[in-house]
């Protein structure tokens, strides 16, 4: 009996030393799991007692910073560079990287010696910062060429998915969002609070091209020489299909066909291919997937069935039909087309350091998914730099420090029921060896104002550095 | 400043409960002659330490406290204090040789509780604090009860009646509480019969099995507590059954040492459970909540959620005492207040935490290997082990180590019914330790001369009697400091019984 009672004291022991190694285990290597959810009330808990970490550029040049005011802090916002609607605010309920990294901005890190040293008064208890993959040259660079404008730019360096700039215009001023609040939401013409970049979908118009090339070379690598003739306008099913302005475009193959955009050409090889080809193209592009982003972001729609018409299927080849993306996924469309075919997950926090710097959590690149092989992504690429050289995007050809830099593009129109068309362009460059991707889309903006120039210029400020 | 100093708290209270832990440790290894420290010494210590944890909390208290609340914070602190120490006072003077050791466990746990809940529900707080004067009024009064009561063993058709007449009466006339139709109102107090049933139901047990029981004698106490287990289930009260089923396998394995006994009942609960499963929704609900709750993180899955956000989202150390987010779970008085510990004193504390339970069982052991009878010994254990199970039932559901099923944390959760019962459970096991002391005439705690245990003046030879009364079936066993250490193995439980 009293062996058997030692046994059993034993059992116990072992049950509550299991159940204290779980406890361990739980908290230290599984709670990064599900702790980042919007049910857990201590990620939007906010101290008064501490200096929330700041948000910096990934220079580290300060984005959004506290402030002591009299006995409490205040946020401030850098108002250059069109950047509220990353970092979001914390006046008015919380938005953006400040909603996202919250928790983090208010963790305070070796706590009990940045509290004893506040005591004495050396400095203040500070939170965690907060470091963006955002490049403020860049992204004021972005800013300026939009000026009043309404659009977005989206640029991503290619093979690690870092978001070297973002911009949603018209935008807000995060400093004074709680005063202006009433306003800025009565503007329905603008909704400047709308995050175009991540949220706003748009037609992909001739862009979606880039798309349609990947099927057709998947599906059959012989339809890059496939020739065509073009006059300007075909009937498909029963819907006739002009190319721009009606322009024929006589004998062609797909890169010439790229270069001038010719829309008879593309809805051609697509009939060719039939609808199966083109859905499995755009779930390799990762169409109708949600996208993994510390902002909110709309997921790209794609619509065309099996059983759709041969006038859905050509007008979706050449990216008018249902068919609708944010600028961030162009970006990342033309990334991928940069870096081999592969898409990366695109990514806008860098790392999160405490205020002694050492690293809390340092992003590293995802791949998403191969979207064609890197062989049909060459090919691609060298229709995009017909396309800059001799096609519809010869304005964007680059010089930096005065050194022709060779760019790979695209352009595009997004036809808009209510108004002007939406002006789009994605680019990446240097062609050899690409640095950054960019997608540009300027709304209302018909033929005259191009998206070119402000992809130009994105680039070239990046590449000049 | 005094965010700074609810920092520091963090680690003072780490370093309380470690030495208070370490003592343990030191008295336990002393009693079983491993090493040689002052063990009155150590037991004094461990009262230091719960009363600077009470000290510690109550500067953080006042300081944080509104305006409107500080006197009322001021007169809990300073009566949980005097409390803390005038319980421990009147013990020592009433059982000068007893198990305080024990004591000492309790009293921690209840400290940690009744700062816990102040901390969560000030007005909870209160009443649990008079809860507690009850239940020290127990440990006092029950003894003597105890002592006058002649065979305890002698009565065990009466226990099982009991048993049963509360649990038809809850199924009949009981009222909901927290999901499970387990309370009984009578008038305006209500109580939960479950609680009283486990001590009932372990007396039953160790008389059941305190002549040693052949494989018949095993099958009617087995039915008995399917029986007593299918109402429970029936009551959605899923956690006292999985107690019940636990301490009758424990007591079954300590009564016949038989491995094939245990391996039985757990092949039939196996079994039970399936079909249990099948049959009712709600434990279908409970077991797909233990195995996601994140798919529905609002609706089902809010509670263990909540508790999980709790416990990991401040890592190992905690976020300090008064700055947590524990009021959003729900009941988090009650069944989740391991995770509002978790969330404020910090993963590690918790843990230290968990090893008082363990350290409870410890000394809950020890006086059952004590004992002189078969009886005195199944009881201790037993009620020992419900103690054990019950905590590791809620800890681990509350961290989502197994399915969470509602009961109190003993000692530490609000609840007035479930304390007392704990603090029953308690007088009962250090009565039998004071018997224990008594025939071996040994100052086994403090130093004090061992003639004065009894608490109540019972000539020796009354004593006597009793030893007589509960008959021994080790009779040429003594009792030694070197109880606990496995060598010699009597011959008697060594034999199987078929």
């Amino acid at each position: 009996m009293k062996s058997a009672i030692k046994k059993v004291f034993w059992v116990y022991t072992f049950m509550f030393l299991a159940l204290s190694v779980y406890l361990v285990k739980i908290t230290v290597y599984d709670s990064k799991d599900f702790i980042y959810q919007p049910t857990n009330p201590r990620l939007s808990q906010s101290r008064e007692d501490i200096k929330r970490g700041s948000v910096l550029d990934c220079k580290g040049q300060e984005l959004a910073y506290s402030q002591k005011e009299g006995d409490s802090y205040k946020r401030v916002y850098l108002t250059e560079g069109n950047l509220s609607h990353i970092l979001g605010y914390v006046d008015n309920g919380k938005s953006g990287i400040e909603a996202y990294c919250n928790f983090d901005l208010e963790t305070v890190d070796f706590e009990i010696m940045q509290q004893i040293s506040s005591l004495l008064g050396e400095s203040e208890v500070r939170g965690n910062n907060v470091y963006l993959t955002i490049d403020l040259d860049v992204q004021k660079a972005a800013a300026e060429s939009m000026g009043d404008r309404r659009g977005s730019v989206v640029a991503i360096e290619p093979e690690s998915g870092k978001i070297i700039s973002m911009l949603s215009n018209p935008t807000f001023d995060s400093n004074t969002i709680k005063e202006n609040w009433d306003e800025l939401n009565a503007d329905e013409d603008n909704s400047p609070l709308l995050n175009r970049a991540t949220q706003g979908l748009y037609p992909p118009g001739s862009t979606f091209k880039i798309i349609t090339a990947a099927a057709a070379l998947s599906t059959d690598p012989a339809l890059g020489d496939f020739e065509y003739r073009c006059l300007g306008e075909a009937d498909f099913g029963d819907t006739l299909l002009h190319c721009f302005n009606s322009a024929a475009h006589g004998y062609e193959d797909m890169t010439d066909a790229f270069a001038k955009s010719c829309n008879t050409y593309f809805a051609t090889v697509a009939q060719n291919i039939g609808n199966n080809a083109l859905i499995e193209a755009t779930e390799n592009f990762c169409f109708n997937k949600p996208i993994d982003f510390p902002l909110p972001a709309r997921e790209p729609i794609f619509s065309l069935k099996p059983s759709s018409q041969i006038n859905e299927l050509a007008e979706t080849a050449i990216g008018q039909g249902k068919t609708l993306v944010t600028p961030l996924y162009m970006a990342m469309v033309t990334s991928a087309i940069a870096y081999n075919g592969m898409m990366m997950q695109p990514h806008i926090i860098d790392r999160i350091e405490s205020p002694f710097n050492t690293v809390k959590y340092k992003a590293s690149p995802v791949l998403l998914s191969q979207v064609c092989s890197p062989d049909n992504a060459f090919r691609i690429k060298n229709m995009m730099i017909s396309a800059v050289n001799e096609g519809t995007a010869t304005q964007s050809q680059l010089y930096v420090n005065d050194e022709p830099v060779q760019a790979a593009g695209k352009t595009g129109t997004a036809e808009n029921a209510s108004g002007e068309d939406h002006s789009w362009f994605v680019a990446f460059a240097p062609a050899d060896d690409p640095k950054i991707a960019v997608a540009v889309i300027l709304e209302n903006s018909g033929h005259g104002d191009r998206a070119e120039y402000i992809a130009k210029n994105v680039m070239e400020t990046y590449l000049e550095k | 400043m005094i965010y700074c100093f609810i920092i520091i708290a963090k680690y003072l209270y780490l370093l309380y409960i470690g030495i208070f832990l370490l003592d343990g440790l030191l008295i336990s290894l002393s009693r079983q002659g491993v090493i040689k420290v002052d063990i009155a010494k150590k037991l004094s210590n461990q009262r230091l330490q719960i009363m600077l944890m009470h000290i510690t909390a109550s500067i953080i208290f006042i300081s944080t406290a509104e305006a409107s609340r500080l006197q009322s914070t001021v007169t809990y602190c300073a009566a949980n204090i005097l409390l803390a120490f005038f319980a421990n006072l009147i013990l020592r003077l009433v059982y000068k040789n007893s198990a305080h050791a024990l004591y000492n466990c309790i009293f921690m746990l209840s400290s940690i509780g009744l700062i816990m809940l102040y901390r969560l529900n000030p007005a909870l707080a209160y009443k649990q604090m008079f809860f507690h004067i009850g239940g020290i009024a127990i440990l006092l009064l029950l003894p003597p009860v105890l002592t006058l009561l002649p065979r305890l063993d002698k009565f065990k058709i009466l226990y099982i009646l009991i048993c049963f007449g509360l649990l038809i009466a809850t199924l009949k006339m009981g009222t909901s509480q927290y999901g499970s139709k387990n309370w009984l109102k009578i008038g305006s107090f209500g109580f939960q019969p479950s609680e009283f049933i486990k001590i009932l139901f372990v007396l039953y047990l160790a008389s059941a099995f305190s002549s040693k029981p052949k494989f018949s004698a095993v099958i009617v106490p087995t039915l008995l507590t399917l029986g007593v287990i299918a109402f429970l289930v029936v009551q959605k009260d899923l956690g006292s059954a999985l107690i019940f089923f636990m301490t009758y396998l424990a007591l079954l394995f300590i009564a016949t040492g038989n491995y094939l006994y245990v391996l039985m009942g757990l092949a039939s609960v196996s079994f039970a459970s399936v079909i249990a499963y099948k049959l009712f929704s709600h434990i279908r609900v409970r077991v797909a909540i233990w195995q996601n709750p994140w798919s529905d993180v609002t609706g089902d899955g809010y509670q263990i959620a909540q508790s999980l956000f709790a416990i990991c989202t401040r890592g190992i150390t905690g976020i300090g005492l008064t700055r947590g987010y524990a009021q959003k779970i729900p009941v988090v008085e009650r069944d989740f207040i391991f995770a509002a510990i978790c969330e404020e004193f910090g993963v590690i504390f918790a843990i230290g935490l968990i090893f008082l339970f363990v350290l409870l069982f410890l000394e809950g052991a020890r006086c059952a290997l004590n004992s002189k009878s078969r009886f005195l010994t199944l009881m201790c254990a037993g009620l020992a082990a419900v103690l054990a199970f019950q905590s590791f039932i809620i800890i681990g559901g509350v961290v989502k180590f197994i399915p969470l099923t509602g009961v109190t944390l003993p000692f530490v959760s609000y609840g007035g019914t479930s304390l007392l019962v704990c603090y029953i459970i308690i007088a009962i096991i250090q009565w039998v330790f004071t018997r224990n002391n008594k025939y071996t005439a040994m100052p086994a705690v403090d130093t004090v001369p061992a003639i004065d245990t009894e608490f109540l003046d019972i000539p020796q030879e009354e004593s006597v009697d009793h030893t007589n009364i509960y008959p021994s079936d080790r009779p040429e066993e003594t009792f030694s400091l070197n109880d606990a250490i496995p060598p010699k193995k009597a011959k008697p439980e060594r034999r199987k019984p078929f």
